[in-house]
């Protein structure tokens, strides 16, 4: 049973990791897209939302061409870093934040959009820098919602299938995640094994989504005296 | 000179275009700005506190030149040094009373600790009764309370004008008396020149040692105390 532990403790550095950089890439797309003005913003938008319906399995053949030894970036990864993301369990984060970067930037956007224009106005009177008001009123006003976000994102990272297979196969111990190894198991008549990966990744689940109901917009901050 | 306008801004929505035409002086330290809603009053407030660009022309304040086309000078909101009086207040939610009053006086990018030490925030919590509620948010209080902290965030920045943007409104009639005459005493205290926008003659009557009277976006009339 060793193996399942080890499938769960890499989907959860998967995850993390995909969290985290979703945390930067979700929240600076959700500000830029909220603020900035521009011809193209919901075609942009429209385009970032597309891994969110595009079937996973697409998705991974797009990262697989781009990423690949052959394509122009993987050469380059290959060239001056070394490194390249097929098959290696650093490809499977990219696979997973791809497919959960709508969930962090859309509600970041939706939260950042509610936040009251007139109270970062009074912080500009206030003689407050602008850097410092996005740290001390504009963050902390869409906090709840980016992490509601950031929860869903986790989740979906989490029972990532598809386009971390394309991308980064199935290795035990080194790419096969805990959803991936569900699929083996059965596949291999490994029933109890089977049984045990998925209540685990289900108790997971839940958990995560009750945090993430709890930090839901809709119930409105500090008010529970 | 306390007050030099000469200020041109054309705002633009799909079917409406408005037209803002103003060149105005005013030589007291107490101006009261007066007209119905959609005459402007609110875009002029805005244009001198900063967050809002003129199209052309010229903006002195107490001596001081905030903005000139021709010269190339727009100062930012935080280098005015003035302090803006919202209709809403526009309280940190998330901050509690004590802390929106030092919000400007803690620097960097962390606001300041629930309980943040300073003579300045005493000062003004005790000056405006509200010592009793400092650690409570703004949804907590009253009207008065919320407009009193804001009045006290607004004037420990020691601001070198106060812009205060229809300050009563929000309150039921007897408060709005009361505050009326409290802010009045405030100013003459001070010292600290203040102009007020409203569409309540009432404002004119208490305040007002000169008034300018909007109307769509260009002067409808102007009154001066006779000195």
């Amino acid at each position: 049973m060793d193996a399942a532990w080890v499938a769960l403790g890499l989907s959860l550095k998967v995850a993390g990791w995909a969290t985290a950089l979703n945390l930067f890439l979700g929240v600076g797309v959700g500000f830029f897209l909220a603020r900035m003005r521009f011809p193209g913003r919901d075609v942009l938008d429209t385009l970032l939302t597309l891994p969110m319906v595009m079937p996973p399995t697409v998705l991974g053949y797009y990262l697989l061409v781009l990423m690949g030894r052959r394509s122009v970036l993987g050469e380059w990864l290959y060239d001056n870093f070394g490194i390249h993301l097929i098959f290696t369990w650093q490809g499977a984060v990219i696979a997973a934040t791809v497919v959960s970067f709508p969930l962090v930037f859309k509600p970041a956007r939706a939260a950042f959009e509610a936040v009251e224009h007139e109270l970062e106005q009074a912080a500009r009177v206030l003689g407050v820098s602008e850097l410092a008001i996005f740290f001390r009123v504009t963050l902390p006003l869409a906090w709840r919602g980016i992490m509601a976000g950031l929860l869903l994102a986790f989740a979906r990272a989490l029972g990532e299938f598809g386009a971390t297979l394309m991308v980064a196969g199935s290795i035990p111990g080194k790419t096969q995640t805990l959803s991936i190894a569900v699929y083996e198991a059965v596949q291999a008549g490994q029933d109890g094994t089977a049984h045990l990966l998925v209540i685990i990744i289900s108790i997971v689940c839940v958990a995560v989504l009750l945090g993430a109901t709890r930090l839901a917009p809709g119930r409105v901050s500090g008010r529970n005296r | 000179m306390f007050l030099e306008l000469n200020i041109s801004k054309t705002m633009r929505s799909a079917q409406q275009k408005f037209q803002l035409e103003l060149d105005y002086a005013s030589s007291h330290d107490r101006l009261v700005v007066l007209g119905p809603s959609g005459a402007g009053k609110s875009l002029l407030l805005q244009m001198i506190a900063g967050l809002l660009k003129p199209d052309r022309g010229y903006v002195r304040l107490a001596g001081r030149t905030l903005f000139d086309q021709a010269q190339g000078i727009n100062l930012t909101p935080q280098q005015r040094e003035v302090a803006f009086l919202f209709q809403s207040y526009a309280l940190f939610p998330h901050l509690n009373v004590r802390q929106n009053i030092a919000f400007s006086l803690k620097r960097g990018l962390f606001n300041p600790s629930t309980k943040i030490v300073d003579k300045r925030v005493d000062h003004w919590l005790d000056n405006f009764a509200l010592t009793e509620v400092q650690f409570q948010r703004p949804h907590e209080l009253s009207g008065g309370q919320r407009q009193r902290t804001a009045l006290a965030r607004a004037l420990v920045t020691e601001p070198r004008a106060l812009l205060l943007d229809e300050p009563f409104s929000a309150l039921d009639p007897d408060l709005r008396s009361h505050m009326r005459m409290e802010l009045r005493a405030l100013q003459e205290q001070l010292a600290v020149p203040l102009i007020l926008i409203t569409h309540d003659v009432e404002d004119v009557e208490v305040f007002a040692k000169d008034t300018l009277c909007l109307r769509s976006g260009s002067i409808d009339l102007q009154r001066q105390q006779t000195l």
